[in-house]
């Protein structure tokens, strides 16, 4: 038998929670459910479809490969992760503090939107870019701590039986056929969530008709590598993520076609592609930068702190080998997270662009939202998956993201191409300022909470 | 307490939840038709209309998202812990964990395991006491859904007159939550429930006031509102908060906390308050260790 119990109780392969999806969202949940004193004496399993990585936190010190998938991270999640002890293994290893963001696009006479750390309240950083390996390597160690939680690795649930009564348990089949059950099942099992299929609960989506190519790059040192590029282009913007001192990390959205092309271009040419998106002469339009003009004289009334200056964006010198990949973006949203003895959490019940960089952070909002309920709930005498407690959590999250998630689909459209026949007669330049002055509300929203 | 039930739940007034509500009142006029089937006694020897009834509200009780005493768990518990942990209860606090190991609990009127269940949740050795044995058998159906819960709930169909006997000093609190209401004889009641309890042990009580308000809204208001048959309700019964001080102190106790208790039918949660005039709930303590007269 796999499965070895964390607790003895008197029904064999019982769990009180499982979480199913060890992504960054279902592992840093484990972690801070198995953290919480609350929760000391009830046993929680995570399952994870993938081979257990061999990662090792010592290896991911001073190495010379950067993983193409990276997360750039609030101030928010820096916290969670600090209360969990995970952000000191992170920092230990490779994490990348962004203090300086410039957004622009075409039309806006080539001057950038900066937030700026020194303008931005006391705030250490605006973001922290960390791969997502390391994110996961490191939660995974300090899941070790711990022994009121049990990780499954390459296995998969293969049956869902929630039944209709609200008091029975939840009961799943494993891929060799063990049967487990649990009174709280939670979905962290991403975008295509099978938690969620088995739930039958509404979900809205659409995809964009893009892709998202992602790579890492060298590129040309300017001085500290610390600052976030992004730039709208019509078919959809471009993101330099710092990652080291002379590696960023690239996340291109643009239509599926010319991703395609992308990834099949030499090396070589694909740094010009990309060296010509960033630097080519945008149309100069004397409307657009009027339009700028009076948004920023409106941001000044808010007080937003932000400065105009001409961009000069860095030069990409080398794309690092194999580290080409393009991900399909969408939007996606579950009308409801929860049902009675079962919850999503993260990509699970809301999926968005990666344009302003929220996905994953919106899933830890999630999950110190979630622990904070069931421990409340839990400290009254609340069985775990009383659908009370789901709900509140469901209440608030869809409060915080519900909004988020339509002003970025909203920002996508108005500076993406989905909506181009529509904004032909107005002009670039007022789409993307907009976008631009939407964008900030986030970095705002960030400092805020 | 049922009635405030059915006043809020009425106020919210889904379709759904109308029609279980209807059947509630259909099966309690059954039986108050046909001449009660099966009688409960009470100490004082009176059958009380009121057991039958919350027999009778049975198994909804468990079922229902409108049930009001669930959402009382979440004042009343925390009421219960902070005076557990404020008496010499418990030594050595483990930070803000709620945790009852070792504390023996008599819940009495226990109906169908609400407050019982959450209890033995935290660990509490918790007996359960009711007269009706239609509600014990729902509350030990119901808990058998929680496997954790047999180590530490115990139910018992008898009256706290018959269990007060057998159970003198046994246990270090005595909750009596949502009950003296139902109640005629209230002195001899507490005076049972003081009788199981050690000296120096916890008595919790949490009722509704006698007051105006408590009349309009619990009394007249169930009533105008047509699903709580008129005159059922014996608003004679209350007792307000002066006369149980009273009556505690009387019969050898402490006051130690006493704290109103209000629903919020938008958001459907109670809040302690000090606004006692509606409900309120009281944490007394055995001084004498004096046996009442059994
Ligand atoms: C190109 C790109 C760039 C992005 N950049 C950012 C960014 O900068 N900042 C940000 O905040 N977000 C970003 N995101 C979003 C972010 O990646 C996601 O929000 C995040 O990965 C969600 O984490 P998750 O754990 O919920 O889901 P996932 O990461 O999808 O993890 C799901 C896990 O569940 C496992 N699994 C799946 N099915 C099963 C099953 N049936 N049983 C067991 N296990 C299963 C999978 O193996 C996987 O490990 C980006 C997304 C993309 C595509």
């Amino acid at each position: 038998m796999i499965i070895k119990r964390a607790l003895s109780s008197s029904i064999s392969n019982f769990y009180d929670i499982i979480i199913t999806g060890g992504g960054m969202i279902g592992s840093v949940l484990a972690c801070k459910l198995a953290s919480n004193p609350v929760f000391r004496n009830i046993s929680i399993l995570l399952i994870e479809s993938g081979p257990k990585k061999p990662w090792n936190i010592e290896l991911t010190k001073n190495k010379d490969n950067f993983s193409n998938r990276v997360s750039s991270l609030n101030n928010n999640t820096k916290v969670l992760l600090q209360k969990i002890n995970v952000w000191d293994i992170i920092e230990s290893c490779s994490c990348q503090d962004v203090s300086q963001i410039k957004v622009w696009g075409p039309g806006s006479n080539n001057i950038s939107t900066t937030f700026d750390v020194e303008d931005n309240f006391n705030l250490d950083h605006l973001a922290y870019i960390v791969e997502n390996d390391v994110l996961i390597a490191a939660v995974m160690t300090a899941l070790n701590n711990y022994d009121n939680v049990h990780v499954l690795h390459d296995n998969i649930v293969t049956e869902y039986k929630i039944s209709k009564n609200t008091e029975e348990t939840v009961k799943l089949r494993l891929k060799n056929e063990e049967h487990i059950e649990c009174n709280l099942l939670i979905g962290t099992d991403g975008i295509n969530s099978k938690v969620r299929q088995a739930m039958d609960v509404q979900y809205l989506s659409w995809n964009y008709n893009q892709k998202a190519v992602v790579a890492t790059l060298k590129i040309e040192r300017l001085k500290d590598n610390n600052t976030a590029w992004q730039k709208f282009l019509h078919s959809g913007p471009i993101a330099l993520l710092p990652l080291a001192d002379e590696i960023s990390s690239l996340v291109w959205t643009t239509t599926p076609d010319y991703a395609k092309m992308l990834l099949s271009l030499s090396e070589e040419s694909f740094v010009d592609a990309l060296n010509t998106a960033l630097w080519k002469e945008p149309i100069k339009d004397v409307f657009a930068s009027s339009v700028t003009n009076i948004v920023s004289a409106v941001l000044k009334t808010l007080n937003i702190h932000e400065k105009h200056e001409e961009i000069i964006p860095p030069t990409i010198t080398q794309v690092l080998k194999n580290t080409r990949a393009a991900f399909p973006v969408g939007f996606g949203h579950a009308v409801s997270y929860v049902i009675p003895h079962v919850a999503l959490v993260g990509d699970a019940a809301h999926r968005v662009h990666p344009l302003a960089g929220q996905g994953v952070n919106l899933g830890f909002g999630d999950v110190e939202c979630l622990d904070s309920i069931l421990s409340k709930y839990f400290l009254i005498g609340v069985k775990l998956g009383d659908i009370r407690a789901l709900r509140e959590y469901e209440t608030i999250r869809q409060r915080c993201n519900v909004p988020k998630l339509i002003a970025i689909d909203f920002i996508q459209k108005i500076a993406g191409n989905s909506w181009s026949p529509l904004l032909a007669t107005t002009n670039a330049g007022f789409q993307v300022t907009d976008a631009v002055s939407l964008l900030k509300k986030f970095f705002i929203d960030r400092a805020a909470t | 307490m049922a009635f405030i039930k059915n006043v809020f739940s009425r106020l919210k007034i889904h379709t759904q939840d109308r029609n279980k509500i209807l059947v509630t009142k259909y099966s309690y006029n059954k039986y108050s038709d046909n001449g009660n089937k099966r009688s409960f006694k009470f100490h004082d020897g009176a059958v009380d209309p009121d057991i039958q009834f919350h027999s009778n509200l049975g198994e909804e009780w468990w079922w229902s998202n409108e049930n009001l005493l669930i959402h009382l768990n979440e004042v009343r518990i925390p009421f219960i812990i902070n005076g557990i942990y404020n008496s010499h209860l418990i030594y050595g606090t483990s930070g803000n964990i709620n945790n009852l190991k070792n504390i023996n609990i008599l819940d009495v009127g226990c109906g169908a395991g609400i407050l019982s269940e959450s209890l033995a949740r935290l660990e509490g050795n918790v007996v359960g006491l009711d007269p009706s044995t239609a509600l014990i058998n729902i509350a030990r159906k119901h808990a058998k859904y929680d496997f954790r819960l047999e180590k530490y709930l115990r139910y018992e169909a008898t009256s706290i007159n018959d269990f007060a006997k057998s159970n003198v000093h046994k246990f270090d609190v005595v909750i009596a939550s949502e009950v003296i209401e139902h109640i005629s004889n209230k002195e001899k009641f507490l005076e049972n429930c003081l009788n199981c309890l050690k000296p120096q042990g916890a008595l919790f009580i949490t009722t509704p006031n006698k007051t105006l308000m408590s009349k309009i809204f619990i009394v007249k208001l169930a009533e105008r509102l047509g699903f709580v048959p008129i005159g059922t309700h014996n608003f004679d019964k209350f007792i307000t908060f002066e006369e149980l001080k009273n009556l505690l102190t009387k019969l050898g106790c402490t006051i130690k906390q006493t704290q109103g208790m209000v629903y919020n039918p938008i958001t459907q949660k109670f809040i302690l308050s000090y606004y006692n005039i509606l409900m309120y709930a009281v944490y007394a303590q055995k001084i004498s260790s004096f046996k009442h007269e059994l």
